[in-house]
């Protein structure tokens, strides 16, 4: 599978950065390190300070809420901590890849370089997200992931759910790239970002980035569970959770499993398209 | 594609016109549809709804035949065109009228059956990997054009050695020096054993010595049997690499033939091929 190889590079890339700091400081010991590296670094630990600090804001916010009732929408407190909790770990991985690089590059014209390789530019967009992906979860999910565990906070399933968890989140991966790939197309034809984000916080919304669907209205919950949004959030922590009853796991994944070959295709066509539209007016 | 440029051996064994064509291209034409932008305030608003164009002729009829192991250096004013011939021949651009071939098959038809026969390089773009060591950039390559372990390790040491890189190896692309890039996105595109590299401007803003070098490259790359396509500003370089030049003005073919043919037409034999280009510019009354 030659396409795990920008995969690899992309996951590599994010802790270039990290490794480079020590290096330059190594070298230039004394000398001025190079602001950018000092950038990069920070960013780091940045990103995973924001992420402790939302670990602990949900944390005392579902405790709070949850201080005076029994359980809402038929979902206790240990679900519901274990759905928010894993959705920080996680949340990097799902998250919108604005390092779309596409948009980037058609407009410095370095896709020139991507066109003439014997690779699908769609592909190779697609694995090269899942490298940063990956390094997003390896760098913040996984420290995260086991501080929560060795507090007791967050209690890990058994492996049969585990492995159904994984291949959920993976799918989840592919409708959040396809759902990227076509704002980006959209940002292609009309040139301007205004809107799609707006749009996007809407996703977010209905994908359960940010309380499972149960506690949705009715029609609302039937908007969201016909929608392919749920296949990023909602599905793949309501089976590690157990929010998604047991039962329910089967017809979940089948509906993600639609949605995301759904999404791959209409993606795609869009995409090639744009890609003519380009090849036809000059970059 | 190797075995067969491999088996046609040096390209002096056989005369250049009863090689194999490896590019033909017949009366082609390309033109940009360019969008005329309003003045004032009221003109701006009302081409928003009603567009007004201006078509550029950047390609005006082009033909020639670029026949296995050809070296060729393509002439030509800024916005002459030249940029615009390599991306139609690399399949990125699609023409608006003529009929091109590379290698057998339509370039922007067959883009990425062409793309593991050919190789680009452009000057002002490079292809490698930012934030990583220079040797990713190789692996990648040679994973994307599925080059077997030992073509792969063979063609990059050679190329290593070839542009003197070795050193730069194991430093992230952004750390080199424009020179040292320069250098290290030749050996990519060479990497993969193409038939046909085109290189657009590939010696620009480097330093004497740096170019020599390249320079001296492109030589032994040639004499392996590679046919060259090579746009430059830079006539040295053209004058010490190709042997046939043409010279495209306004999207025109104005002269195809050798360097002796264009210092003949322009009545001296004297002085480089700068010289000779600038007489031929003063003749044809174009400068
Ligand atoms: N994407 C584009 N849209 C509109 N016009 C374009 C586009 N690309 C090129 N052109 C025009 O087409 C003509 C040829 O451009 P091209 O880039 O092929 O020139 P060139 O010979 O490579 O020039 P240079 O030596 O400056 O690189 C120019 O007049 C240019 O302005
Ligand atoms: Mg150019």
């Amino acid at each position: 599978m030659k396409y795990l190889a920008y995969t690899r590079c992309e996951f590599l890339r994010g802790f270039r950065y990290r490794a480079n700091y020590w290096a330059t400081l190594v070298i230039r010991s004394g000398a001025a390190i190079p602001e950018s590296s000092f950038r990069y670094r920070a960013n780091y630990w940045a990103t995973l300070g924001g992420a402790a600090i939302l670990v602990v804001i949900q944390w005392s916010l579902w405790t709070a809420v949850y201080r005076n009732t029994g359980p809402i929408a038929g979902i206790s407190l240990g679900s519901m901590i274990s759905y928010a909790m894993m959705g920080r770990v996680v949340s990097g991985f799902l998250s919108e890849p604005v390092a779309l690089p596409a948009g980037k590059r058609i407009w410095s014209g370095e896709i020139v370089h991507d066109l003439v390789k014997p690779a699908d530019l769609h592909f190779q967009l697609l694995f090269q997200n899942l490298g940063n992906a990956l390094y997003k979860l390896v760098s913040t999910g996984l420290p995260l992931l086991t501080v929560l565990w060795s507090t007791g906070v967050l209690k890990v399933p058994r492996l049969p759910v585990l492995a159904v968890f994984a291949m959920s989140m993976l799918m989840g991966y592919v409708t959040v790239f396809s759902t990227s790939l076509l704002s980006a197309v959209i940002t292609f034809h009309t040139k301007s970002r205004v809107g799609i984000d707006h749009v996007y916080t809407v996703v977010e919304l209905l994908s359960g980035l940010y309380f499972p669907l149960d506690f949705f209205p009715g029609w609302l919950r039937r908007v969201a569970d016909f929608l392919p949004f749920k296949s990023i959030h909602y599905v793949p922590l309501g089976i590690w959770s157990g929010i998604i009853a047991p039962g329910a796991v089967a017809s979940s994944l089948l509906h993600q499993l639609i949605w995301t070959i759904l999404m791959v295709v209409a993606s795609r066509v869009l995409w090639s398209g744009a890609l003519r539209s380009l090849t036809i007016q000059g970059g | 594609m190797n075995s067969t440029l491999m088996s046609r051996g040096s390209p002096h064994a056989s005369r250049p016109d009863e090689r194999d064509p490896v590019i033909v291209v017949e009366e082609l034409t390309r033109h940009y549809r360019v969008r005329l932008d309003g003045e004032g305030f009221v003109e701006k608003v009302s081409r928003f709804f009603k567009p007004r164009y201006r078509y550029v002729k950047a390609l005006d009829g082009v033909s020639f035949t670029i026949r296995a192991g050809e070296s060729v250096g393509y002439i030509g004013l800024n916005g002459a065109g030249k940029s615009t011939t390599i991306k139609i021949l690399c399949g990125v651009l699609v023409p608006t009228s003529g009929k091109v071939t590379v290698l057998g098959v339509e370039p922007f038809r067959h883009r990425t059956r062409n793309a593991r026969r050919i190789g680009l390089m452009m000057g002002q773009r490079t292809q490698l990997l930012w934030d990583l060591p220079v040797r990713e950039s190789f692996d990648l390559l040679g994973r994307i054009y599925d080059l077997s372990r030992e073509t792969y390790r063979a063609n990059r040491d050679r190329l290593v050695e070839a542009l003197g890189i070795g050193d730069l190896m194991d430093t992230p692309a952004r750390m080199l020096s424009l020179g040292q890039k320069t250098r290290c996105d030749l050996a990519l595109t060479f990497l993969h054993d193409p038939a046909v590299v085109f290189l657009d401007e590939p010696t620009i803003g480097l330093d004497i010595l740096a170019r020599e070098k390249i320079r001296d490259f492109l030589k032994a790359e040639k004499k392996r049997g590679v046919t060259i396509f090579l746009a430059s500003h830079d006539l040295d370089d053209l004058e010490i690499v190709t042997d046939r030049v043409m010279l495209i003005h306004q999207g025109k073919i104005l002269f195809d033939g050798t360097q002796e043919e264009l210092r003949r037409v322009t009545g001296g034999s004297l002085g480089t091929l700068e010289d000779t280009v600038r007489r031929f510019y003063r003749e044809a009354e174009l400068g």
